[in-house]
Parts: C-alpha cells; structure tokens; sequence
C-alpha cells in the first residue's frame, strides 16, 4: 500500500482523532461503570453464588424431594437406597448438589438436612420411582419457605445470603469501577503514546532512519530522479528552488553536499568503495557505450567512455523524452505511464533509440492535499517508480531534474533499484541532491542484499523441503513395494492352496470314482484298503457293480443337488460317503428285518387263527375291551382302597 | 431363514446367583416335560405290577400318549415354517423318542397283559391292528436306535431319509387306528360322535400336518414371509390350526382322563 505523506499526516489526524474518542470513550465508561458498578456487581454476586439459577444445558438425574406423608421424613440416605440402590452412595447426592441453590432459598449443606421440595441432582445410574431425567429445572429462590416445620433455620438461611450479596456487592463495585478507571487511563495513555511517537517520526529526517526496508516494505526514502515539468508549472503548491523543504537549499537540517553525515565518495560506505557494489570500473556498469546508456547530450552528464557491453532489448511501448517539451506528455489523473528507459534529454523521440528513452514524471492520482505524482525510471534493464508527495518546484526542472528532497519523494515500487546507484553515481556532478540518490542506492543495495539473502534461504528451504519430500515418496514408494510384494506373496501362497486343494479335490474325486467302481462296500476304514483288498477282492464280483452304481449315482446326485450343501462334501474325509452308505445299508437292512418280523408274525398268526378271526373284533368296530376298571372304587365302596386287606383280616 | 426376534431371545442366557443358564434350554425343557405323562400315568401300575390296571389302561394310556408324541413330532417342522421359529427344533427328536419309548412300553406291556390267545405273538400279531402296531413298534426301533448326534454323523447325509421313516408310522398309525376303531357308522345306529373316535381324532390333526408339509404351500409360504405378509400366512394357517386343536384337545381329554383313572383308582383285587 502507497501512502504519502500528505494522506499520512491525514492518516495521524484521523488516528489522532480516533484516540481521542476512544480515551473519551473509556473515561466515560468508566464513569458509567463506577456508577454502575455497584448494583451490577451485586447481581453478579448473586448469580455466581447461586448455580443453580441458570439451568445447567445437560441433561441429568434428578430427583424433586417429596413431602413426608408418614413416616420417617426423606433423608439422602433414603434417596440413595432408593434411587441407586446403595446407602452408602448417599455422599454422591451430597457431593452433586453441595451448595447448590434450592426452590426454598436454602442450600443443600449437611446430608442430615434436607427439605421437601428440593431438587436433587443424581448420578448417571440412577434409576427408579420418582428419578427424572432432563435438564435441571432451574431454581428460583422464593421468598416464602415451602416447608414450615423448621421456620428459624429457613428464616436464618434465607437472611444469610442477600446480606451476603449486599457485602459482597459493595466491594465488587469498588474492584469493577477501579479495574475499568485503570483501564481507561492505559487506553488514555497508549493513545498519548502512539501520538507523540507519529509526531516524533515526522519530524526525525529520513535520512537517518537506519532500519533497512525489508522485502515487503516499501522504500519510504530514495531520491526523486525526475519532476513533471507540467505539474511543476501549473501547479501553485509545488515547492520551488528555495523552498525550505527542498533537499540542498536553504534548509541546514537536510545533508547536502557538504553536510557532515554524508558520506563522501572516499567513504567506505559509499558504494564505490564497496568491493560488493558495482563501480565505475566494474565490469557491470553501464558506460556511455552501453546500449542502455544515454546518449551523448550537451545538457547532459557525461560518462567516462566505457567498453561496449552486451546489447539489451528494450521494453517495448510508447516513449517520452522528459527532458523535451514537445515530448513531454500531458499530465492526466489517474494515468500511468509505462515504464521506460533513461533518455537523452533533448532529443526528439523519432530520433534517439527506443533504449535511450526516459520517462516523465505524470499524475498518478490525486489523494489528500497534495498530487501524487508517479515518475516512472529505468536504470539499465531495470525500470522503477518513484511517488512525490508533493509537487516539484518550477525550479527543479533545470537545475536538478532530480530536484525533489528526499523527503518529498515517498517510494520505489518497482525491484532492482539497486541499479540505479551506478548511472546516478556518473551524474552526480551535476545533481544537487545526489545524497539523496546515493542513499537511494544504499538502500536499494541493502534491500537487493536482502532479498537475495531471502531468495537463498527461501531457496534453502525449497530444497530442504524437496529433499524431505523425496525422502517420503521414497519412503511410501517403499512401503508400497513392501505392500505390493507382500500381496504378491499371499496371492501366490492363495494360488498354491488353491492349486494344492484342486488336486486333492482331484484325487478325492478319483478315490470316489474309483472306489464307487470297486466291487464292494468298505467294512473298514479307507486307510487299510489299498494294501489289502484289492489285492484278494478284484476278482470276486467287479461285474456286477461297476455298471450300476458309478453309472447312476455320479450323474443323478450332481444335477439333482448343485447348491444344496456344497460345503460339507469337500470336507468329508475320502471313505465318509462310503461309510455313511454303509450305515444306511445297515439300517435299511434292520428296518426290513422289523418289518419282516412283523409280516411273519401277522401271517403266522393269520396261518394259525385263519384270517377272519385276524379282522374280527368281538366286542364290535370301535370298542377296546373293558378296561377292567369298576366304578366301585370310591370310599365306602366294596373295592375301596383297603377294603380287601380288611376282608382278608375277617377271614379266618 | 432369517433369524427371529424369539431366536434371538432364546440364545441369551438367564443369571442366576450359581451360574447362568441359556433360555433355550429352560424353554426345552419345560416343554419337554409332558412327554413323560404317559409313562408317569402308567407307572403306578407297572410297578405295582397290577395286571387288570395295565390291561385295562394301557391301550389307553400309553397308545393315546404315544399317539401324542408322534404328533407332537410331526408338529414341529410346520410351526417352524409357519413361525420361523428354530429354537424349538430340538422338540421334534425328543417327542420322536418318547414316541418310540411310549410305543415300546406299550407293546412290551400288551404283550403281558392283554387277553388275546396266542401267547405273546398273539398278543401282538393276533389281530390286523396289532400287527399294524406291532409293525409301527418295530420300525421305530431303528429311528430309535439313530435318534442321536452320533448316528446322525455315522449316517451323514444319509440321516435324514432314514428319519424319514416317521412318515411310514405315521401311516401305519392311522392303518392301526382303522382297523381298531373302524369307521364308526356300523356301531349302533348312529355310531358313535365322530371326534370321539381315535381315527377321526388322528385324521383331523394329520390333515393339517400333511397340508403344511406339501411342497406348494411351503412355497407360498416361504413367498408371503419374503414379503411381509406374515398375516396372510396365519389367516391361511388359522382354519388348519383350528382343526388340528380340535382333535389334539380330543387325544389329549383321552389320555387325562384315562391316565389319571390307571394312576388314581386303586388296583382291582385279584
């Protein structure tokens, strides 16, 4: 952000202005708050001591404390047994609702007391009749006591806290009013201090501000390199030649020429005995035979004659020659040139080259008291701006061209300055205020420095990153690699198992082929038949079996069941089925053998009794034969419990 | 088939001071207590060894119970599809069991008691529906023998059409029943009340039994539970339900009132 030093000063008038209100502001507040302090503090008391009378946002256990019908009156020792079930837990009710505002005014105090009506915060586990669950009702203290059975300890209890408040409110409205006073009076003074710390700115020279400006800040001190003659004509508020606010005039506080803080070409600092800085004879600096250079001008400085240097392309775009009245161009509000390169003063634009160009100095854009004024310049390759803050005096055109105090001209916006240090060195003979312009470079070198100091620790850093960054792709490549070879692995383990149970599946198949081909039925397991039977049983009966069964069951089972219990086939062992056939062999053989059984002995019995008395019920369709049970088994009757064994007594 | 809330329910275990015990197992066992009232009834009896009690309530006691235990049986596969209800599949191999067990001491004790000629063939085999007794007592010997988890393993997936045989009981048991009772109409003029015959009683709960095992209707079943229409299911079942308590409640009437009778009254003396 650009800001002059007219809108500057408009900027402290309005900070200054802003601190008075605000230091008004507290004072008044304080006032107020002294005033008000009082009553305030008081409810604040009262708030903070009553925790209860702001309802708690979460929602818990409770539990309303009933009136005492009959019976022992409700103690906390009750409540527990009742709500958590141990007595014992009585102390976390206590340790919940400790001092906690109730409905009555009182305050839950001594577990031995409690009254009815009193809300009662429980644990998370309590549970059972009367346990509410919800926010906390909030409590209001009421001025009646709800329960009358102890009216001197209520009344007592409900004296003690608005005493209490009253106490506590004066001396929190002494520690309130004071705090906000205090606080007024350091808003006062820092307001105070800002001010005069802007005023003492102001007025110290800018040329002994020794902070160097760092990457973003912008040059608030450099040299003026060029005025607009347009402005300088016109306008009334430009300063003239003898203005005391002009650098180099009449005014002894600004370092001219000869002032003692200036530090002379002999100086170690000047950048011309700075090994770092380019000089005259470095091999960087622009001579009068340097493409960029200006040409030769009578009106204009002259260079030592210099080696042709490397040919630079110029920026393109219209230029304007300062130093020439027809070229000069008007001034226009809110325009800005394009930058360009130092010209020949004088000469006519269709003239001289393109790279010998030098801008005029043109509004900008009017803000504040004064016309601010950009003049855009080119040292080299390397065009820069600089901002007036006010306009030049008519008499700077021809006596400096660079007339404006280093005062006047606000900032560089533009990079390389530094390389306006060497073109404006060779011209300094001719400038009054070459100070100005050297400590232009100086401070346009510091910042070069600076920013190459950045660029290489930002450098630093990119790579410092870039490596860190490699280092974890590397890492991840590796992790990946690891992952990816490790999942190879178990695929490949997978691909073996499958493989593996594929051929046992294989083998289990042919087993059972075979084994379904076999003449007969395994009495034993299938560990004992290949090394004995089929050494002695090959040729017994091969033909009778091997055409029905593989034949048959093989393609029946398969089309018929596909999904019924796929899973408990591969499983069984390879003589499972074998065995189970065997089984069921075996028990159709006993069903056949009951049912046998039974046909033999209906036909026997049938042979025997002839098969009209097998069918024929005598006592009729329907009918089982009497049960045998009489009905004369009741008390008193003749086959009554007991009645025999009497009998028998009687017989002789 | 999806998992029932009640399923669910039953796997979860009941605590107790000693120990926790599955729900299941609790519900198992209460419901599989009345088994036993057919041998408890009949057991004043045996070990009284009172002749004239076991001849006269024998048949009655231990037939109707048997009676009973196969129905029971045939009942659970239907309740779990109607209901889908699992937790009470283990009731069918037990009322099987105590179906055979019954059947077994009924014909053990037939063949003591009973009155027909013949010796103990006779008494078995001597008539048409004893030999069909007979037959059912025999055949559930092997359903017996392989009513358990090792059998069950030893006959793989043969297991289940051997268990299969039930259905041939089942048969025989109405053949029995037929030929004990008859048709009922030649009995005196009118005969006798139709549900006060064992063979009706026996009809009128297999009918739903067999209705709900034919493979259409466990198909539509299976349909309208995938669809949420569970009503639609038990409105369908309710008429079926209704005729199979109807001759369940007769069966059941019978064995208490004939049971408690042989366990009550006292033994007729000699």
């Amino acid at each position: 952000m650009t800001l002059s030093r007219g809108f500057r000063g408009d900027a402290g008038c309005f900070r200054q202005t802003a601190a008075h209100i605000v230091a008004a502001a507290l004072v008044v507040t304080a006032m107020f708050a002294a005033l008000w302090a009082g009553p305030a503090a008081s409810a604040s008391a009262s708030r903070s001591q009553s925790p209860a009378a702001s309802p708690p946002t979460k929602r818990v256990r409770y539990y309303i404390v009933p009136q005492p019908r009959k019976g022992p009156a409700v103690t906390l020792y009750g409540i527990a047994a009742r709500t958590l079930g141990d007595t014992h837990r009585y102390i976390e009710i206590f340790n919940l609702n400790k001092g906690r505002l109730q409905p009555n005014g009182r305050r839950l105090e001594n577990p031995n007391t409690i009254d009815p009506g009193w809300i009662l915060q429980l644990p998370a586990d309590a549970s059972g009749p009367g346990v509410h669950f919800g926010r906390l009702p909030a409590v209001t203290p009421s001025t009646t006591s709800p329960a009358s059975h102890r009216p001197s300890r209520q009344a007592a209890g409900g004296a003690a806290p608005h005493s209490l408040l009253r106490s506590t409110g004066t001396g929190s409205a002494v520690v309130v009013g004071g705090a906000l006073v205090l606080l007024a009076t350091a808003g006062l003074a820092v307001a105070l201090s800002r001010r005069w710390a802007g005023a003492a700115a102001r007025r110290k020279p800018s040329h002994t501000k020794t902070k160097a400006p760092g990457p973003r800040d912008s040059v608030r001190t450099g040299a003026v390199v060029a005025v607009a003659p347009d402005i300088r004509a016109t306008d009334p508020r430009w300063p003239v030649g003898d203005h005391p606010s002009l650098p180099g005039g009449v005014r002894p506080s600004l370092p001219g020429g000869d002032h003692p803080s200036f530090p002379g070409a002999d100086h170690p600092s000047f950048p011309g005995a700075d090994p770092r800085l380019p000089g005259g004879d470095h091999p960087s600096f622009p001579g009068a035979d340097h493409p960029r250079w200006p040409s030769p001008d009578p009106s204009w400085p002259r260079a030592v004659s210099r080696s042709t240097g490397p040919r630079r392309e110029s920026p393109p775009g219209p230029r304007y020659d300062q130093r020439s009245p027809a070229a000069s161009r008007p001034a226009a509000a809110g325009v800005r040139n394009p930058p360009g390169n130092w010209g020949s003063p004088g000469a006519p634009p269709g003239d001289v080259p393109d790279r010998t160009r030098r801008w005029p100095a043109q509004v900008g854009k009017i803000g504040g008291a004064a016309i601010q004024t950009y003049q855009d310049v080119a040292s080299g390759d390397s065009p820069f701006q600089v901002v007036l803050t006010h306009p030049p005096a008519a008499g700077w055109e021809r006596a400096t061209g660079l007339g404006a105090r280093a005062e006047d001209m606000l900032q560089f916006s533009r990079g390389q300055r530094a390389q306006l240090v060497d073109p404006l060195r060779r011209q300094a003979g001719e400038f009054r205020d070459v100070q100005s312009l050297w400590l232009a470079g100086r401070i346009l070198s510091g910042a070069e420095d600076q920013a190459a100091e950045i660029r290489y620790e930002a450098r630093d850093q990119a790579a410092a990153m870039r490596a860190t960054a490699e280092q974890e792709a590397a890492e991840i490549r590796q992790q990946a690699a690891a992952a990816r070879a490790t999942a190879e692995q178990e695929a490949a383990e997978i691909r073996a198992a499958a493989m593996t149970m594929s051929a046992e599946l294989g083998r289990v198949a042919a087993y059972v082929t075979e084994s379904l081909a076999s003449p007969s039925m395994p009495a034993t397991k299938p560990d004992a038949w290949p090394a004995i039977k089929p050494a002695t049983h090959p040729g017994a009966k091969p033909d009778g079996r091997p055409g029905v069964k593989p034949g048959s069951r093989p393609t029946a089972k398969p089309a018929t069941r596909p999904a019924a219990k796929p899973d408990a086939q591969p499983g069984t062992k390879p003589g499972t089925r074998r065995r189970q056939y065997a089984a069921l062999r075996l028990a159709r053989i006993a069903i056949a053998a009951m049912f046998l059984f039974a046909v033999i002995a209906g036909t026997t019995e049938v042979a025997l009794h002839g098969f009209k008395f097998f069918v024929f019920r005598s006592a009729g369709t329907g009918s089982t034969p009497d049960s045998g049970l009489k009905e004369d088994q009741g008390p008193g009757q003749p086959n009554a419990p007991g009645a025999h064994h009497q009998l028998n007594r009687h017989k002789p | 088939m999806p998992r029932t809330a009640v399923d669910t329910w039953m796997e979860q275990d009941f605590t107790f001071t000693a120990g926790t015990i599955r729900r299941q197992a609790v519900a198992l066992f209460l419901l599989r207590l009345p088994a036993l009232i057919p041998l408890f009834f009949i057991s004043r009896g045996v070990i009284a060894l009172n002749n004239n009690t076991l001849n006269g309530a024998e048949a009655d006691v231990l037939g109707t119970g048997g009676e009973l235990c196969l129905l029971v049986t045939l009942l659970v596969t239907p309740v779990i599809t109607v209901t889908r209800q699992r937790w009470i599949a283990p009731l069918r191999r037990w009322y099987g069991i105590m179906f055979a067990v019954t059947a077994i001491a009924d014909a053990s004790i037939a063949s003591i008691t009973t009155e027909f000629a013949g010796g103990v063939f006779g008494r078995l085999a001597g008539h048409s529906f004893l030999l069909a007794g007979l037959t059912i007592v025999l055949l559930s010997l092997p359903l017996l023998a392989t009513a358990n988890n090792p059998a069950q393993r030893w006959l793989g997936k043969y297991w289940k059409p051997l268990q299969r045989t039930t259905y041939v009981l089942w048969g025989l048991l109405i053949v029995h029943l037929a030929l004990l009772e008859g048709l009922g109409i030649e009995h005196g003029e009118d005969g006798d009340p139709v549900f006060h015959q064992r063979l009706y009683q026996m009809v009128a709960c297999s009918i739903p039994l067999f209705v709900l095992r034919l493979p259409p209707v466990k198909h539509w079943i299976a349909r309208q539970q995938k669809a949420a229409r569970d009503w639609l299911v038990y409105a369908a079942v309710l008429p079926l339900a209704v005729l199979f308590v109807l001759g369940f409640a007769f069966m059941v009437n019978e064995e208490i009132f004939k049971g408690v009778g042989a366990f009550m009254l006292h033994p007729a003396g000699d």
